[in-house]
């Protein structure tokens, strides 16, 4: 059964519970909330939604203590890089992503910006190039990357036969961001 | 104490998300091109004096473009500037080059041709070049024996070009510069028997100026212009290069000896045979007689400088060099 995807993002890490599910008392709660905070913050780019419904269990009485540790979601890739690109001519190379985090993730293209001025287009492709799969601008790539495995993309980079003379000649840098999603 | 925090149970889940920069360096390719070669196709076209030397009329030279960026080419090929006239007058012929490129190389039939006004199209084959490479091509340009007459005199420089491109917009050219002319020979004429050269009495061939023989030197003086005449083949009039508006005029009286304008082409008067001259080789070789269309032969017997041409006559058949006929009569030609 499909997950839902919250509705919205935070821009900062930040939990949050349901009332429903609070069990314990009002100081246990307290301490759990502080500990979840601090640990989602130093992971950086992650964060997480988490839903109502989270079972809560305290075990032991008098002063309580818990450490929790947030799971991490992290992907990198290579960078990849054309040379004498000229108007007509399409070049393709094939990039690594890699999931360094410990949930799997599913891969899409929020934005492709730079290389307009010089008539560069640019587009992803889940696979090896040549592959024939489809080449996207925006939206998801279709591949659901393992944690602490890979995947291959296609960067597709053309420039039509009306490119103008901007990028004769020198070099156009072209940034491509890749989310990675939680299936 | 233990704490539990259940997450991800059935009623419960997390959803994790993360982003990453890719980057994509992209490097535009280059556009150059070089064209060698147009400067070797100069020269000075000449209609050829029969015996004496040959015509000029044909210039063969390897021409190559060469793409030296990173992009392929699309070549033209165009021409600017120049003397129109002549321009126009000279035909120019390309094919790509097999190798071997010289005047006497066959023209294939897949050469392209044009003029110098306006060039052909760049061969088939020979039309784009990949990034690195070059197109070898072998350009004639060639003249009429009549057109080089009727243009005689004339020098053009037009500049060749040749625009690679891609796409719409990526162009590139290299250019290059050819000096032609049209003219007609020019030589200094030495008698054998005195080792002295024709020459014009006072300096200026003015009207009625004497044809003499001196101590052979360069100046104008003791040059002689061979201008085809236009009715009779293979005959020239003799203009000296300090007053082209006459023509050395050799009847068989003493006053013939002189330049004189030129008779009227179309009376046929035995004056404007006397004034249409042909060298034909005769005893030794190198040795030439210069013979008028009366028949006549220039006669020159003094070895003093200032000795005026006596006339022309019946032309002597000793092939004896050691002959004073023979010594009078024959002479050396050097083209200028």
């Amino acid at each position: 059964m499909p997950r839902r995807r919250p509705a919205h993002r935070a821009a900062t890490p930040r939990a949050w519970w349901g009332p429903r599910a609070l069990r314990a008392g009002a100081s246990a709660l307290g301490a759990l909330v502080l500990a979840t905070a601090l640990a989602l913050a130093g992971v950086g780019a992650s964060y997480a939604f988490l839903t109502d419904r989270q079972t809560i269990q305290v075990r032991a009485g008098g002063q309580t203590s818990a450490t929790i540790t947030a799971g991490t979601a992290a992907i990198s890739v290579s960078t990849a890089s054309f040379s004498n690109l000229y108007p007509g001519a399409t070049q393709s190379s094939a990039v690594t992503v890699s999931n360094t985090g410990v949930v799997p993730l599913a891969l899409s293209v929020t934005s492709i910006t730079g290389g307009t001025a010089a008539g560069i287009t640019t587009t992803v492709a889940r696979g090896t190039c040549g592959s024939g799969t489809p080449a996207i601008t925006t939206g998801s790539l279709g591949v659901t990357v393992a944690a602490g495995s890979t995947a291959t993309l296609c960067v597709v980079v053309a420039m039509p036969t009306t490119a103008p003379t901007t990028g004769r000649g020198t070099g156009t840098a072209i940034s491509v961001l890749l989310d990675g999603v939680q299936p | 104490m233990v704490l539990a925090l259940g997450i991800g149970g059935t009623a419960g889940y997390a959803a994790w998300t993360t982003n990453t920069t890719g980057t994509v360096t992209v490097g535009g390719a280059t556009t150059a091109t070089t064209l060698t070669g147009v400067p070797s196709l100069a020269v000075t076209y000449k209609p050829g004096v029969t015996g004496l030397v040959a015509a000029t009329l044909v210039q063969t030279a390897p021409v190559t473009i060469a793409n030296t960026g990173t992009a392929p080419l699309a070549y033209t090929m165009s021409v600017a500037g120049g003397t129109a006239a002549l321009n126009a007058a000279i035909t120019v012929q390309v094919w790509p080059s097999g190798g071997t490129c010289t005047n006497a190389t066959t023209v294939p039939g897949t050469a392209t041709s044009g003029t110098l006004a306006a060039l052909p199209a760049l061969p088939t084959g020979a039309t784009s070049a990949a990034a690195g490479a070059s197109i070898a091509l072998c350009i004639r340009t060639s003249m009429t024996s009549a057109n080089v007459l009727a243009q005689a005199g004339l020098t053009t420089a037009p500049t060749i070009t040749v625009t690679g491109k891609v796409g719409d917009n990526w162009t590139t050219t290299a250019a290059g510069s050819v000096t032609q002319s049209a003219a007609n020979h020019r030589f200094r004429i030495t008698n054998v028997g005195s080792g002295k050269c024709l020459d014009v009495s006072g300096g200026t061939a003015s009207i009625g100026a004497g044809v003499v023989i001196n101590t052979c030197a360069a100046g104008n003086r003791q040059t002689w212009l061979f201008t085809p005449t236009t009715d009779t083949a293979g005959f020239f009039f003799l203009q000296n290069a300090t007053n082209t508006a006459t023509v050395l005029r050799g009847g068989t009286v003493l006053a013939d000896a002189a330049m004189h304008p030129p008779a009227s082409l179309i009376s046929a008067l035995l004056t404007a045979r006397v004034e249409r001259w042909q060298p034909v080789a005769h005893g030794t070789t190198g040795h030439f007689r210069l013979v008028n269309n009366a028949g006549d032969c220039m006669v020159t017997r003094s070895t003093t400088d200032n000795s005026t041409i006596t006339y022309a006559s019946v032309c002597a058949t000793s092939t004896d060099p050691t002959n004073a006929d023979y010594k009078a009569q024959h002479f050396t030609f050097t083209e200028l």
